[in-house]
């Protein structure tokens, strides 16, 4: 039994309090009599009696002392632990996360979970209330503070597993602020614990209780996957999978990869327009590996010819946890890229943009260029044109014809001085043998990237202003040493790709909780649809303007579908890929930076307040003592 | 104090500061026919032989005028010639005269004890002392004796002339009812009063609860003067005999107000009852050194039961 307010024992100083009214204010009642002399002698007969002797006859004391005694007990509110919930509010924050669909308690650690609160909800006494909250990537208010057990119990049985990872702090947030305004607020959590409490959470007032779901540890997982383009220049995929046994055995598992859809080819002039057609599904490829316990692994497919665009890796391990066990990748389907070079005639530009081999090189003087919005980038060599529009555009020995851009005087040998390592345009090459005999002092603006710089003059930089994006080389490639350097081809590849790179790989690999940015449609009364994984239907998508819809429903994993009207537009393929979740081992405590909470099983036993119990006994017998003082007062004076 | 109205008296020792109305007895009247027949039958007995100042039933000291003889004595002049025996003179010519016991009639003094005291109890003790006090008034006028009544408390004294014949026993009614019941007790000086103004020898019944912080036994010698016959009464309430209360009580004195504060028990219970036999003791024993008749009687007893039966064991009443 424990005390919640344990100064209340003071109250128990009333009980000598009662004893000494017993003995200094005695309240006699007045009984007129004959003779008081009898009396009077009888008294001094008695003299050798003590008031304590009296006392202890005395019924109506000791009720009065059970009455205060009971009222202390009361006040000191003492709980019991009994099979039931105490205090009035609670929160019950059930854990949804992937790793709570582990199979390792039957039928699945969401479902313990979920019987849990409602045997919480079974226990709760009346005048309770509860709240209930489901987690995972993000939090879900189910129930804000109901009374009903019927509206409670539904929405808990309506929880439904998520593939997501566990985000906790928003939870935590809602469940603190809410039980800030909650009178004698409890936090449960049903969870299995796999979950990163932030630095900044720490526990505010009210109890916090931690139930922890789930028994085995046994489990592999996928815990990455990345679809890259080969290190080569050639235009070929690979696909990196990450594994890892989180559990405590050595364990042995097939890792299986399975294509969906025709292989990407090379030079498709748009994906959009093939579709609809569901290709068959054909086993890629196979490795059967032996995983120690805790070790991770990565394997590496090869592209066998060209992949196809739907990529599924399962790992077939036979263990308790199936959210890891798949993972799909959409690989890009690209398309050729229209390159416009205006000039006057450029050996070695023609050159290096003819080598990629997605470009297709228009050329074009600078008298006949017209029509960008037909190319994806437009290479200007010492020529700038009047006016810009959105697009991807590279001036050579020129400056944009935009504001705050600047031309200045020549300038002889600049010594480069650095360049940004970090910038893709600059992967794989160094400008160190790099010598240009002559360049131009230019006027920036001051938030453009420099790529390249000398001590006088930026030489290389990029920009983006609105809808034009841009790379501006300061000096003719024929006043320099660099077109018959390595880096000269290396940075046209990288250039083309980083124009690219909005279409990129990152797109496409989605986590499950996160969110999936949605353009706009160029007709807008197209039905636009989202069609995520089985088993949730097709969700139709209402644009304004053109602003993007920022969908954040990823809760589970495969391939979400973006269509508009009869056509594919996108596919996003969201998957788990996280070692929290696949580390299944469930905890037993958890630890905030200002406590730590013992996980407590049996969470459902709560302690139980029995002041009113306590209170009613004292009401009962002040009734008793009442009536006996009353019936004595009738019959027996 | 509860008795000065005569009203409002406290009787049930169950219900404290409760004001009664009176016992419902008290509204009978103090002697009724049926119980006036019975006590015609009863007569006072007087073992002493007293000074009558009328001819009476009772024989007495005096020669005088009846039909049994006393003694002879000579003849002196003035002697009514009726009496003399004259067989004597003829045998030995001298003049006697015949001497007869005279009968006298017998003087009953009732002295009530109309303290505040008597006014409680359940039956009430002063109610149960009048009554009684009327039938021992009327058996006493039946047999053509005389009946003097005296009520008294510390402040109050009242005397009834004697009173002779059957027809003087309303008066005897009307004065015990008009009697007022309040005051303090003084034993003592109530019957210091009455040796004082009592004439004549007789029979004197005490009615009291004898409840006096003085005691008692000076209140007997005064009574005691003229050579009189003591008959002490003790008149108590069952409720004084065997108290029925409980708790934290403050007990009252109903003539002084002086309060006692006790808490009774089991164990105080005993105790009391205990002393309440030593005190009686204690009467009895001063009873037994005087000569005195000494009858405890509770309230509760039955009035006709105490005339014909314990009283007639006494030898008050035959």
């Amino acid at each position: 039994m424990n005390f919640l307010a344990p100064f209340g024992f003071f109250f128990a100083l009333f009980l000598p309090a009662v004893i000494i009214l017993y003995l200094l204010k005695l309240k006699r009642i007045d009984q007129p009599i004959s003779s008081t002399l009898l009396w009077r002698k009888s008294l001094e007969d008695l003299k050798a009696n003590t008031p304590f002797q009296k006392l202890k006859r005395n019924l109506l004391l000791f009720l009065q002392l059970l009455i205060i005694a009971l009222m202390t007990f009361a006040i000191v509110r003492p709980v019991l632990r009994l099979g039931g919930l105490q205090g009035q509010s609670f929160i019950v924050m059930i854990d949804a996360s992937a790793s709570m669909s582990a199979v390792d308690v039957k039928p699945s650690r969401l479902e313990a979970a979920k019987r849990k609160a409602i045997e919480l909800v079974d226990d709760m006494s009346m005048g309770d209330r509860m709240m209930v909250l489901s987690f995972s990537a993000n939090a879900r208010v189910l129930t804000s503070f109901e009374q009903s057990k019927a509206v409670l119990k539904r929405s808990i049985r309506d929880i439904s597993p998520t593939d997501a990872g566990t985000h906790i702090q928003d939870a935590l947030r809602i469940a603190r602020s809410a039980s800030d305004v909650a009178v004698n607020p409890e936090i449960i959590v049903l969870s299995d614990g796999q979950f990163v409490i932030p630095s900044d959470i720490s526990l505010g007032g009210g109890e916090f209780r931690f139930v922890p779901v789930g028994e085995s540890a046994e489990n592999v997982g996928i815990i990455d996957l990345v679809v890259r383009k080969d290190f080569t220049m050639e235009e070929r995929y690979e696909i990196l999978v990450g594994i890892k046994n989180t559990g405590l055995q050595e364990q042995e598992a097939y890792v299986e990869l399975w294509g969906e859809g025709e292989a990407a080819p090379a030079l498709v002039s748009s994906p959009t327009e093939n579709t609809d057609v569901e290709p068959a599904r054909a086993l890629l490829d196979a490795r059967r590996i032996t995983m120690a316990a805790g070790a991770s692994e990565t394997i590496l497919f090869k592209d066998p010819g060209n992949f196809p665009e739907k990529i599924e890796v399962v790992l077939d391990s036979g263990d308790v946890l199936e959210a890891d066990n798949h993972a799909w990748a959409i690989v890009p389907q690209e398309k050729a890229i229209d390159v416009l070079l205006v000039s006057n005639g450029n050996y070695y530009l023609q050159r290096v943009l003819n080598l990629h081999p997605r470009v297709r090189l228009f050329t074009s003087t600078p008298l006949q260029y017209a029509r960008p919005e037909e190319y994806d980038i437009v290479v200007f060599d010492s020529f700038s044109p009047p006016a810009l529009i959105g697009g991807n555009y590279v001036f050579i020995n020129a400056v944009p014809p935009l504001s705050d851009w600047s031309y200045g005087e020549a300038l002889q040998f600049p010594v480069i001085v650095d360049w940004n390592q970090s910038h893709p345009l600059n992967r794989y090459l160094n400008y160190e043998n790099l010598v240009i005999s002559q360049c131009n002092n230019i006027g920036t603006p001051s938030w453009v990237d420099v790529i390249l710089e000398s001590r006088e003059t930026p030489l290389i930089v990029t920009f983006q202003q609105e809808e034009i994006r841009g790379v501006v080389t300061n000096f003719d490639v024929y006043k320099s040493t660099w077109p018959r350097q390595v880096s000269f081809p290396i940075f046209f590849t990288n250039l083309i790709n980083w124009f690219q790179s909005s279409e990129g790989f990152a797109q496409f690999m989605k986590r499950t909780g996160d969110v999936l940015v949605i353009d706009p449609p160029e007709d807008l009364t197209l039905t636009a649809q989202l069609i995520p994984p089985e088993p949730a239907g097709a969700q139709e998508i209402a644009f304004s303007g053109v602003n993007p819809v920022y969908f954040n429903q990823t809760t589970h994993r495969g391939i979400y579908e973006y269509r508009v009207g009869d056509q594919r537009r996108k596919r996003y393929a969201v998957n788990l890929l996280s070692p929290e979740e696949s580390a299944i081992l469930p905890k037993t405590s958890l630890t905030f930076p200002n406590t730590e909470i013992e996980g407590d099983e049996d969470a459902v036993e709560a302690n139980r307040e029995i002041w009113r119990t306590l209170t009613a006994a004292a009401l009962l017998v002040l009734l008793l003592e009442w009536w006996i003082y009353i019936k004595r007062a009738r019959y027996s004076f | 104090m509860i008795g000065q109205t005569g009203e409002g008296v406290y009787s049930s020792m169950r219900e404290p500061g409760r004001v009664l109305s009176r016992h419902k007895n008290e509204e009978e009247p103090l002697l009724d026919a049926a119980f006036l027949r019975h006590l015609e039958q009863l007569q006072l007995i007087c073992k002493k032989i007293f000074l009558g100042r009328m001819k009476g039933e009772r024989r007495s000291k005096k020669r005088g005028v009846s039909i049994e003889f006393a003694d002879y004595r000579d003849y002196s002049k003035g002697d009514d010639l009726r009496f003399l025996d004259w067989n004597i003179y003829g045998r030995l010519d001298r003049l006697f005269t015949k001497l007869f016991h005279e009968e006298e009639d017998l003087y009953l003094y009732i002295v009530i004890d109309v303290s505040g005291s008597m006014n409680t109890g359940d039956p009430r003790k002063s109610w149960f002392a009048k009554r009684a006090a009327a039938a021992l008034a009327y058996i006493s006028l039946a047999g053509l004796d005389r009946v003097c009544l005296v009520g008294f408390s510390e402040e109050r004294y009242r005397w009834l002339q004697p009173a002779r014949g059957k027809s003087r026993i309303w008066s005897i009614i009307d004065f015990l009812e008009q009697l007022p019941i309040d005051g303090e007790t003084s034993l003592a000086e109530g019957c210091r009063r009455f040796a004082l103004q009592q004439s004549r020898g007789g029979v004197v019944v005490l009615l009291s609860d004898l409840l006096d912080p003085a005691g008692f036994e000076e209140a007997f010698k005064h009574l005691l003067q003229n050579r009189n016959e003591l008959y002490v009464l003790q008149i108590l309430s069952p409720q004084e005999l065997h108290p029925d209360m409980y708790g934290a009580l403050r007990l009252l004195d109903v003539e002084t107000g002086e309060p006692v504060e006790v808490t009774v028990t089991e164990e105080l219970l005993n105790v009391y009852e205990r002393r309440l036999r030593a005190f009686q003791a204690e009467i009895t024993r001063i009873s037994h050194r005087y000569g005195i008749h000494y009858l405890p009687i509770a309230t509760d007893d039955s009035i006709e039961r105490l005339l014909t039966s314990t009283l007639r064991r006494m030898g008050l009443i035959e």
